[in-house]
């Protein structure tokens, strides 16, 4: 493939996927400027191995974001960072405010492991087969993790609680209860 | 509404960012720098193998296989590179370098640069030996001998010039030691004196059984020196640990000593002959400063001495009576010898040969004490009368031949220096460090599977 080609393509991947990417990165950090950083990395990453990974590009893209996430909380949870501009100061628009506040908040108390299990089971519609398979980690674990990912939810934000029942994800969602 | 949708209605109200436009042009940059990386790391882990392969220049191998089995006395011995001799325990293909003396049965020894005993295994491997108190060339100038080292007949055992140093560094035992080669057990023979005795000459009985010593003598030994020197002889019964006593000699140059313990010391001029306590000393018409007497088996002489310069053999046949035979030394030739041996009526000496022309060569001649001729057994580049003490298992003399083929020269590792050995170890060392940390970074940074 020429260069010329590729970047073409990657360009067209970019301006028809990056928003979606970048939502599901938003979920994942729940912070903007760590959601930007995350997409910037995936997509640089994708870029850089394009050959390889020509015709697939945003389920690698996506992997990027789940694994890309993690590790940086490994390696930042040392660090204790006050954000410039907490996203809760960000104005969200119009309808469901309160409800968005809650979510938000609560989901910046999951942990980065936590809010990932939940984002892929719940937005990404992964099993927890997949799910455990994504992010390197054993099935258990999964379910363990989205137990206590569910356990916190409820316990910051109850009028959550009925929400996270509503909907099961791909398989049954015994381990949230 | 679902947790789902409050998600995605949560992420739908935050816009997209705009993707950095420079983001596939660096992409490519690191592309090109992974290529490089791998191309790097594969050549430098190719250079690696290939040099633990075929070995490192300088460094010792782990194995000492031998050059080849060679049962008796080698028809040439090969001066160890002045590198060998210096370095620590070291090994590799026919040689060593060790503080381990058991090595076996030896069939050549000598002290090379007049610090470091050498010893030619039967094997054919050459040991270069740490052996503990071996004195060298310590004793300094003042005592006129640099250390005396000579192998038993049977190449069993070494006897050498030994001391012992005290706490302040300055020795305050000496005298002379037998190391077993095949047990590795030292036995150590304080001699009398202040600060022992400096032994500079040993030779062995040809039953093994007797040592006779030549040496100096202190009357007082200081840490700034010693005073008072004079010249002893003695011998020491090894079977029954019997050290005999230190007598008074005319003068230094060589001893023999005979299975009934009668102990000859030549000097210049003079001849001293030892017995129990009886000490005798005559006129000996012989060769300035000789250096080396051998023990005599199954031989027709009594003592072979060594000489500068020399167109003739001297030696004491088997009744103590003075024989000396010109030898056919071609014309413009000149000769030092130092006698190493008999053989029936072969005497064997090492020469160091000059030329008219400027020629030198060493060898290991057989000495028809009956014509005077000579034919050459073998090339010793060691233990010429001005140095080395070399000595063989005389046992080990094959008759008519003296000496069997030499094997193959040791595999000493490249000369010279460290430079080029440093300069090669730091490259490999970071060939391979460089190919492991560009493993390590492909392998971190490499994708995901899909």
């Amino acid at each position: 493939m020429q260069n010329h080609e590729a970047e073409a393509e990657y360009e067209a991947f970019v301006h028809a996927r990056s928003a979606a990417l970048f939502r599901t990165a938003f979920l994942l950090t729940g912070d903007r400027h760590l959601a930007e950083d995350l997409l910037q990395t995936a997509l640089f990453r994708t870029a850089r191995h394009w050959n390889r990974i020509h015709g697939r590009p945003e389920a690698y893209a996506r992997r990027i974001l789940y694994t890309q996430n993690i590790s940086w909380w490994r390696a930042r949870r040392h660090l204790h960072e006050q954000p410039l501009e907490p996203w809760h100061d960000r104005p969200l628009p119009s309808t469901d405010a309160d409800l968005r506040t809650d979510l938000l908040a609560a989901l910046a108390r999951l942990t980065p492991r936590q809010r990932t299990v939940l984002v892929l089971r719940h937005v990404e519609d992964l099993t927890e087969t997949q799910v455990a398979d994504v992010l390197g980690i054993r099935l258990g674990t999964v379910k363990s993790t989205a137990r206590e990912a569910a356990a916190r939810l409820r316990a910051i934000a109850p009028e959550l609680d009925p929400a996270l029942h509503t909907r099961p994800g791909p398989t049954d969602l015994e381990e949230t209860r | 509404m679902t947790l789902r949708e409050d998600l995605e209605r949560l992420a739908d109200a935050v816009p997209a960012p705009p993707v950095d436009p420079t983001t596939w042009a660096r992409a490519r940059r690191a592309r090109r720098r992974d290529r490089s990386i791998v191309a790097a790391a594969a050549l430098l882990t190719i250079i690696g193998i290939g040099a633990v392969l075929v070995g490192v220049p300088g460094t010792p191998r782990a194995e000492t296989a031998s050059t080849s089995p060679v049962t008796g006395v080698p028809d040439r011995l090969r001066p160890v590179p002045p590198h060998v001799l210096e370095s620590g325990t070291a090994s590799g293909r026919g040689w060593e370098v060790t503080d381990d003396p058991a090595i076996g049965v030896g069939v050549a020894a000598w002290v090379q640069n007049a610090r470091h005993p050498v010893v030619v295994g039967v094997d054919g491997d050459y040991h270069v030996l740490r052996l503990p108190g071996f004195l060298g060339d310590l004793w300094g100038e003042a005592t006129r001998q640099d250390a005396g080292l000579t192998l038993s007949p049977s190449g069993t055992k070494v006897a050498y010039a030994w001391g012992d140093r005290g706490r302040d560094g300055v020795i305050d035992r000496s005298g002379l030691a037998v190391m077993n080669l095949e047990t590795g057990r030292l036995t150590a023979y304080a001699l009398k004196g202040a600060a022992g005795t400096a032994v500079s000459a040993i030779a062995w009985s040809p039953n093994e059984g007797l040592i006779g010593w030549e040496g100096q003598q202190f009357d007082a030994a200081t840490p700034n020196g010693l005073s008072g020197a004079r010249p002893v002889a003695g011998v020491i019964d090894y079977r029954l640990d019997d050290v005999g006593p230190s007598l008074d000699v005319a003068g230094l140059g060589a001893v023999s000593v005979d299975d009934a313990g009668t102990v000859v010391v030549a000097a210049t001029g003079r001849l001293t002959s030892i017995s129990g306590r009886q000490v005798s000393t005559r006129r000996f018409d012989g060769p300035s400063e000789p250096r080396i007497a051998a023990s005599p088996r199954n031989a027709v002489g009594w003592s072979v001495v060594g000489a500068f310069n020399t167109r003739s053999l001297d030696y004491l046949d088997q009744d103590d009576r003075r024989r000396r035979v010109p030898l056919q030394i071609p014309a413009g030739t000149d000769w030092d010898i130092a006698p190493v041996g008999w053989n029936g009526y072969d005497a064997i000496v090492a020469t160091r040969e000059y030329a008219d022309d400027g020629q030198v060569s060493s060898h290991l001649r057989a000495v028809d004490t009956r014509t005077g001729r000579t034919r050459i057994v073998g090339d010793a580049e060691v233990g010429g009368p001005t140095s080395g003490f070399l000595s063989i298992a005389t046992d080990r003399i094959v008759p008519r031949a003296i000496t069997v083929p030499a094997g193959p020269a040791p595999d000493w590792p490249a000369a010279g220096p460290g430079v080029a050995g440093l300069a090669w170890r730091v490259g490999l060392a970071l060939a391979l460090v460089s190919g492991l940390v560009a493993a390590m970074r492909r392998r971190r940074h490499r994708t995901p599977s899909l």
